[in-house]
């Protein structure tokens, strides 16, 4: 499965991606692996010879709007607080246990993000924020009933307008209304 | 896509571009015209020809630019261009759409849930398009006259913004997807495609009436603000 695929790992701490680089090269052969410490290092024609980043959950906060666009090749790593990611729909690696589970990981994610597709699909975080927007919820108050914070809900809204292909708040509440999200009354 | 001029014939011009036919028809110029060019048309419909050919090569090219400021008479027959638009978009347009989805609701057979949402959102768009409409006609329009009649402190008459908040070619955009996308149950296929293309079409003149705004008028109105200041 993971034959002469090559995999850009991306953190800011050197560490860390020393770590993760030759826990990769230790337990997957035929892989290709290179750290970067920021994904601006990429030049354009270069990340799209790559077939996965590996992006720590800080930077990938701050490189949203870089790495949204590729997203279907994208896995974030980072500790179990983070967990805004978690229930993104985002693949993502948890890297606060045991060597062996994070190799499962690693492999499960790895196997699954060959056949990752770019269907429409929600998940479920995204289908409640969606359906608050669509209620005329602003950020804020989404933010205190979901209890994840302002930032997460502005990202969850960016990627539900680019997975729908949305342009206005408005069409929040079209798609809600017309997919049964919300009644119009 | 090359710059359109004066020494074009305008039939090859619009066969090309057939985009261009509602334009036409808002300049007022009657189907006809032969092996004219734009210069001769022009001329004889009384209009400029720069600025016919500013808002052609604007309807066509994203990035096209007028290498002149609009001047006053240019600026009074963009405004009249432009209430052309919104009276067509008021009596053919809304009219064009609302006949197809109408007769879509009824010709579908059992209630379609879909196609209710579809009138609703197409509802509530029109409104806010309406409310624009008034605005541009009964404030920003007469202000942008009287500023061009030179009358005195008409800059310090300026109305306020726009009611119209999000961009309205964006939303009937979504609209359209909506109906691509989401539609259920049983619906009349022919009717479908009539009332996307009659929202594409509004959604392009729409699009074209703002980037008119913004690229032709507004600064040409900021210039006669800053004049009539001093």
């Amino acid at each position: 499965m993971l034959k002469d695929r090559k995999i850009a790992v991306i953190t800011s701490h050197f560490l860390e991606g020393r770590g993760l680089c030759s826990l990769l090269t230790e337990n997957f052969s035929d892989i290709e692996i290179r750290l970067f410490s920021s994904p601006v290092e990429l030049s354009d024609s270069e990340s799209n010879s790559y077939d996965l980043f590996l992006v720590s959950a800080d930077l990938f906060v701050i490189h949203f709007e870089y790495l949204l666009p590729r997203k279907n090749k994208v896995v974030v790593f980072g500790n179990a607080l983070s967990d805004e990611f978690q229930h993104s729909s985002l693949p993502f690696l948890n890297i606060n246990t045991s060597e062996a589970d994070f190799v499962k990981q690693v492999d499960n994610l790895l196997n699954k993000s060959i056949s990752y597709d770019n269907s429409d699909g929600l998940t479920v975080r995204e289908t409640e924020v969606l359906t608050l927007v669509a209620k005329g919820l602003l950020n804020k108050e989404i933010a205190d009933q979901l209890g994840i914070s302002l930032h997460t809900v502005i990202s969850h809204r960016k990627n539900i307008a680019s997975k729908l292909g949305i342009k206005t708040v408005s069409g929040f509440t079209m798609y809600a209304a017309m997919n049964g999200l919300i009644s119009l009354s | 896509m090359s710059m359109i001029l004066s020494d074009m014939k305008l039939s090859e011009v619009i066969l090309q571009h057939y985009v261009l036919m509602p334009v036409i028809r808002r300049f007022n110029i009657k189907l006809g015209f032969g092996e004219k060019t734009i210069k001769r048309v022009c001329d004889e419909y009384n209009l400029d020809t720069d600025l016919f050919l500013a808002v052609i090569n604007l309807y066509i090219q994203q990035t096209y630019v007028m290498e002149q400021p609009l001047t006053v008479e240019q600026v009074t027959a963009t405004v009249e261009y432009l209430k052309n638009t919104n009276n067509l978009i008021m009596q053919s347009q809304f009219p064009n759409v609302e006949r197809h989805l109408h007769a879509l609701m009824s010709n579908s057979f059992e209630h379609n849930k879909t196609i209710g949402v579809i009138n609703n959102f197409f509802q509530e768009i029109k409104s806010e398009l309406l409310a624009g409409i008034e605005y541009d006609n009964k404030q920003r329009f007469p202000y942008i006259e009287r500023l061009c009649n030179d009358e005195t402190e008409a800059w310090a008459q300026k109305p306020a913004d726009s009611p119209v908040k999000e961009p309205v070619d964006e939303k009937i955009f979504d609209l359209r997807s909506m109906l691509m996308k989401y539609l259920t149950g049983e619906a009349d296929q022919n009717l479908c495609y009539a009332v996307f293309f009659a929202l594409f079409t509004l959604e392009n003149d729409i699009r074209q009436y703002n980037k008119i705004c913004e690229r032709l008028l507004n600064p040409a109105v900021n210039n006669l603000e800053i004049n009539a200041e001093r």
